[in-house]
């Protein structure tokens, strides 16, 4: 991991089932004072899923420096 | 005293707003947004945005203040030459306006900033490029807190885009009934099945529109625990990002992209064409140029070549795309296609009438091209003349417009199917109606056809 500069992607990724972040975030959830009407569903929306995109990104992320990190040794070679 | 005029879809925001002093464009901002303002310049936001040609730059100024009761600091913005708006916009520029404001998101978010609000009206066309407007969109990102301006995002980009790259080109039109953008359950209804086969697409749009929809009176304030991480949200953003990639629309097969191959005008002609309506540009050398009913932009680049800002109008979505994308491929700073049905022209909308103008009200141009345009306006739109001369010269300090007579095989065509109703439509009919208007300046024949171009100049006081 360090080789290949990856320690910023240690960051939170999904940790409990979908199902269950929606029915916990219904209760909980922060609201902003945005100027804007954010909507209720969009908030949740985001809260709930936040954990599956943050983990999708962070594979994203990995996955392509992975790749570069590679691809320079490769060319370095 | 000088006059304030604030601008008709500046209320929304207590953080400031813009107005009109002696013509000048410029932007009060209140008291309760000068710790962001100041955050904006410290974090290096402002000069990375700006230098990245995505927010349009603004100078502090010492003048008085529109409000003095909420008012902290005015800034005067740089203006621009014409306001357009998602409706009139092609499939590529609203894709470019979106991914814009969320490249700009991203960076907001790097230094420790976020959008406040992601509206397609704060994003307009510079120079061929998409730049956001609104200085005062930044407020400063705290630690866990959901993106409030997502549902605005999915509303006013995803939706549209992914209404018209996968149902049809346009559904953008359904910007002009929901100034908010469209609603996700109307863009889920409208929607294929198939749709939802793309995760992005189930998550941004099918299942927030349920979420909406279960939690829409939703009153109680729930406590605060859980919280939306950066990277989480980074994900988000991401996700929006790359589904809105992926959505393309190719523009084939519809009314007059292929126009130019199929019109009878020889070389010759449309050589001598060009010419006249150069030797009129010239000869007016124009402030601005509208050019209506331009199609792909073949003459509209006869101004916009000079460096003359020019906006290509044109009804045909696949036209307007093309026009855009050689607006792109050039690196054109001076032409801006849009796509307007002159016989139902962008009307003003919004809370009282004021947020969004009409066509008319954001003229007139300096010049106005209507080249091979009348006949259609007239014989297909059942436009008589003279409503025609009074439009354009709500739209036109000079006109430059082509006569296309009925024994063109072009108007020969419009005929073709239906009965022929319009004995008024001739030449000498088409001088006295534009005469009433216009003062007649200048009349060339197209030499190796039977159309007429004129040069003409608005009467005052119609």
């Amino acid at each position: 991991m360090t080789a290949l500069g990856l320690q910023s992607l240690q960051v939170e990724g999904p940790r409990r089932p979908f199902a269950l972040e929606i029915c916990e975030n219904v209760t909980t959830m922060t609201y902003h004072l945005a100027y804007l009407d954010p909507g209720t569903g969009s908030f949740l929306l985001q809260v709930a899923a936040g954990g599956l995109f943050g983990g999708l990104y962070v594979i994203k992320r990995f996955w392509r420096q992975a790749k570069g990190a590679i691809i320079n040794k490769a060319s370095a070679r | 005293m000088n006059a304030i005029d604030r601008l008709g879809a500046s209320y929304r925001d207590p953080s400031g707003f813009v107005f009109r002093r002696d013509g000048e464009l410029l932007r009060q901002i209140n008291h309760s947004y000068r710790s962001d303002y100041g955050t904006l310049a410290e974090s290096g936001l402002y000069r990375s945005i700006v230098e990245a040609g995505q927010l349009i730059e603004h100078e502090e100024i010492d003048a008085p203040l529109a409000d003095p009761q909420t008012g902290w600091k005015i800034i005067r913005p740089r203006t621009l030459g014409f306001i357009s708006y998602p409706y009139e916009w092609c499939f590529s520029q609203l894709k470019d306006a979106a991914l814009t404001t969320l490249a700009i998101q991203k960076q907001a978010l790097h230094h420790g900033m976020s959008l406040k609000d992601a509206s397609a009206y704060n994003i307009q066309f510079d120079q061929g490029r998409p730049v956001l407007i609104d200085t005062l969109s930044f407020e400063r990102y705290e630690d866990g807190q959901p993106w409030a301006a997502y549902r605005q995002a999915c509303q006013h980009f995803l939706a549209p885009l992914t209404l018209m790259a996968l149902r049809d080109v346009r559904l953008n039109q359904l910007l002009l009934t929901n100034i908010d953008g469209i609603p996700l359950d109307l863009a889920s209804a409208l929607l294929p099945r198939s749709s939802r086969l793309r995760f992005s697409l189930l998550m941004h749009i099918h299942l927030h529109a349920k979420m909406q929809r279960k939690h829409s009176v939703e009153s109680q304030k729930p406590a605060t625990s859980r919280k939306l991480g950066r990277t989480r949200l980074l994900g988000i953003i991401d996700s929006l990002e790359s589904a809105i990639r992926k959505l393309d629309w190719q523009p084939r097969g519809t009314e007059w992209s292929d126009y130019y191959q199929d019109t009878n005008y020889s070389d010759a002609a449309m050589d001598r064409k060009r010419q006249i309506v150069s030797h009129f540009i010239d000869a007016t050398a124009p402030a601005s140029v509208w050019d209506l009913g331009a199609n792909t932009g073949e003459f509209s680049r006869l101004a916009s070549d000079r460096g003359i800002p020019t906006i290509a109008f044109d009804i045909d979505p696949a036209a307007v795309e093309k026009n855009y994308r050689r607006v792109k491929e050039r690196g054109e700073k001076h032409l801006l296609p849009l796509l307007i049905d002159l016989t139902n022209p962008s009307p003003a909308i919004g809370w009282n009438n004021a947020e969004r103008m009409s066509l008319p009200e954001r003229g007139p141009a300096d010049l106005v091209l209507a080249l091979a345009l009348v006949h259609h306006l007239a014989i297909s739109g059942n436009v008589p003349l003279g409503h025609i001369a009074r439009f354009l010269h709500r739209l036109a300090r000079r006109l430059a417009i082509e006569f296309v007579p009925k024994n063109d095989s072009q108007v020969g065509r419009l005929l073709v199917v239906r009965k022929d109703i319009f004995p008024d439509y001739t030449q000498e009919a088409f001088e006295a109606e534009f005469g009433r208007y216009f003062v007649i300046r200048r009349q060339e024949n197209v030499a190796g056809s039977s159309r007429i171009m004129y040069l003409m100049d608005r009467r005052e006081g119609q």
